[in-house]
């Protein structure tokens, strides 16, 4: 039987708040575009050997996926029971 | 004699005991089993076995090669690792059809002609159905019977193949097949099904949120990973796969983005990892196929333990939708840690996805698909983004913003728990460790992961996806979860074809009753007609003496003759 507790909101203490993950991301981010440049690169396409081409793909594929999500809500979206009422 | 036997028939047939056996017992029955099967294919060494003569064909029904004992490698440990989740059911059906279902998909893959692949193909079909209806739901047998029909209707389009191919080329050996012929073409087409090609992919996500908690976990490992498998033994470096495969990998993360049911999420998700496997087995060197099975290996561990773990939230909430969880992080924080290492597995560092994945990215970029490269680094990443959201909207999100806070219900059954750490532990082993699975592959390829500027690369995508997500959900840009059905491929066969079949069947019966008001003298003429011969005196409905028989059976014979001496 299931009791009675509902859902308790993450304790504050307990996790880092969004801005502190997004500034140490950002650090992170900083410090390995630093290493990167003393890292040895010799990959097949010449593009992939860029400074940032990882990063930069990384950040369009995000994006991309946003937008494609918000274009497929907004084209196919239906309510729950859509294919109850057929 | 039993190194001759093909293990998956030995399962099936382990199965069958299952009902009989006292309720808790099964549970450790059926991960004996999986052991049993797991040490015997181990123990199996390379060559054919079982060979015997059927018509004018040879069939080979253990057919042990590295491509084949990977495949079987992992089938076997998924099913100890989803009979040990499954352990605490008292049921009977579900052990039952998971054995019989893994067995025929270990069966099909040391297949070594197409005639013992297409008795595996099938079984698998009609033995999982039974773990989507089992959850007993009116959706699940509804969602069940439309698996059914794609996964049968898949095997008879496989069979079709076979027959035109065998016909052509007079072997009904399981080898390459070129996609030239219509054959092949139809062959290519049944594997395209079951790997959820395309258009062809929606069963997968309309069917797997359907079943039961453990059946989920199970069905996410065998039938489309038998199709990877089908595909990179018969199709290796057909190009039009590369293609496929880019399409598989990108379309599905745009609906796993916004989907509320994060099974369904999942099975997006699984979908875009085949896309992965399909572009592997289209580029079709030895490094690409050796990234398709090593990464079936890691996909398998890393789905199922997503499965488990959203199954386990299903299990303590009563529901796996976006839209009524969040905040589940103090109330399950162990299930939340095995989601995030889950998530973890799928690319990054130190996991298992990373090691094998990389392999199908290096042989893409190595053979040079530039836009098949770019589109594969563009769907790993979306992968984690959407990763990131299961793990934030289950553990993270306030709830007060869902519609519903639900109550938590009873812990979870230890066995789930152990199958989770297990399969998590699987995971970080494979990714400490590659060498190892890459010594499975199925050719020995050499091939170092950890160098040091691809991890650092890699590292940068993974931290650039967490600071993207992280920015999307400070300024509102992330998709809010939302109770709603997205309509995918289903709705041509759901909608369009119930309409049209709705319509024609209405019109149909509409006809029939007219038909039959109109033309019921007809029908008593009819009658009277059958009357006047079949009555008890009629002609045809009389007793006749035996004489007459004997008459005109010797009339018969002598007309037999007759037309016999004169031909």
């Amino acid at each position: 039987m299931p009791d009675k507790r509902q859902f308790r909101l993450p304790p504050q203490e307990a996790l880092p708040s969004l801005q502190t993950v997004i500034t140490w991301l950002a650090v992170v981010i900083a410090l390995l575009l630093v290493i990167e440049l003393f890292a040895g690169k010799h990959g097949k396409f010449a593009i992939g050997d860029i400074w940032g081409f990882y990063a930069v793909v990384s950040a369009a594929s995000c994006l991309l996926v946003v937008i494609a999500g918000r274009v497929i809500r907004a084209l196919f979206s239906k309510p729950n029971d859509y294919y109850d009422n057929a | 004699m039993l190194t001759e036997l093909n293990p998956g028939f030995l399962m099936m047939a382990g199965a069958l005991l299952v009902p009989v056996l006292p309720a808790n017992l099964r549970g450790a029955y059926a991960v004996g089993l999986s052991v049993v099967v797991f040490a015997l294919i181990v123990s199996l060494t390379p060559g054919a076995y079982g060979t015997f003569e059927l018509f004018d064909f040879t069939l080979t029904s253990l057919r042990v090669d590295r491509l084949s004992l990977i495949f079987a490698y992992i089938f076997s440990v998924a099913a100890i690792l989803g009979m040990l989740y499954a352990f605490h059911l008292k049921d009977w059906l579900q052990p039952t059809m998971a054995l019989i279902y893994a067995g025929a998909a270990i069966a099909a893959v040391f297949a070594g002609d197409f005639i013992t692949l297409f008795i595996g193909w099938e079984i698998t079909a009609i033995s999982s159905v039974f773990l989507i209806w089992a959850a007993g739901t009116r959706a699940g047998q509804a969602a069940g019977m439309r698996y059914l029909i794609v996964q049968v209707g898949s095997g008879v389009i496989l069979l079709a193949g076979i027959l035109i191919y065998a016909h052509q080329t007079g072997s009904i050996a399981f080898n390459a097949v070129s996609p030239d012929d219509i054959g092949g073409q139809l062959i290519l087409l049944g594997i395209g099904i079951k790997c959820a090609f395309p258009f062809l992919h929606n069963w997968l996500q309309d069917a797997y949120p359907e079943a039961t908690i453990t059946g989920t976990v199970i069905l996410s490992a065998f039938t489309t990973k038998l199709a990877v498998y089908a595909l990179a033994r018969g199709f290796a470096g057909t190009e039009i796969l590369i293609p496929i495969g880019c399409i598989m990998a990108l379309f599905p993360l745009a609906y796993a983005i916004v989907e509320d049911d994060l099974r369904r999420v999942l099975a997006y998700l699984l979908n875009n990892q085949l896309g992965f496997m399909v572009v592997g087995v289209g580029v079709g060197t030895e490094l690409a196929l050796n990234g398709v099975g090593v990464h079936a290996v890691s996909h398998v561990l890393y789905k199922a333990l997503l499965f488990m773990s959203i199954g386990a939230v299903l299990y303590r909430t009563g529901t796996a939708k976006a839209s009524e969880l969040g905040g589940l992080w103090s109330a399950m924080p162990f299930t939340a840690i095995i989601t995030i290492v889950a998530t973890a597995a799928m690319s990054a560092p130190l996991f298992a996805g990373f090691v094998t994945k990389s392999l199908i990215i290096s042989g893409t970029a190595a053979d040079g698909h530039f836009w098949a490269w770019i589109v594969l680094l563009l769907a790993t990443q979306g992968a984690v983004f959407a990763g990131l959201r299961i793990i934030y909207v289950t553990f993270l999100a306030p709830p007060a913003a869902r519609s519903t806070a639900r109550p938590i219900g009873p812990e979870l059954p230890v066995n789930m728990p152990a199958a989770m750490i297990i399969t998590a532990l699987a995971c970080l082993v494979v990714g400490l460790i590659p060498s190892t699975i890459y010594s499975l592959g199925p050719f020995p390829v050499d091939y170092k992961v950890y160098k040091f500027g691809y991890v650092i690369t890699q590292l940068q995508a993974l931290a650039v996806t967490g600071l993207a997500f992280a920015l999307a959900v400070r300024h509102g840009l992330l998709p809010e979860p939302r109770a709603a059905r997205l309509l995918d491929t289903d709705w041509f066969f759901r909608r369009i074809a119930h309409d049209t079949g709705s319509t024609v069947l209405l019109l149909a019966v509409d006809s029939i009753r007219s038909a039959a008001h109109q033309g019921s003298n007809l029908f008593h003429a009819i009658e009277r007609k059958i009357h006047v011969h079949y009555n008890p005196e009629g002609l045809l409905g009389r007793t006749w003496p035996t004489g007459w028989m004997a008459f005109w059976a010797t009339l018969m014979l002598g007309a037999y003759l007759l037309v016999f001496y004169f031909r």
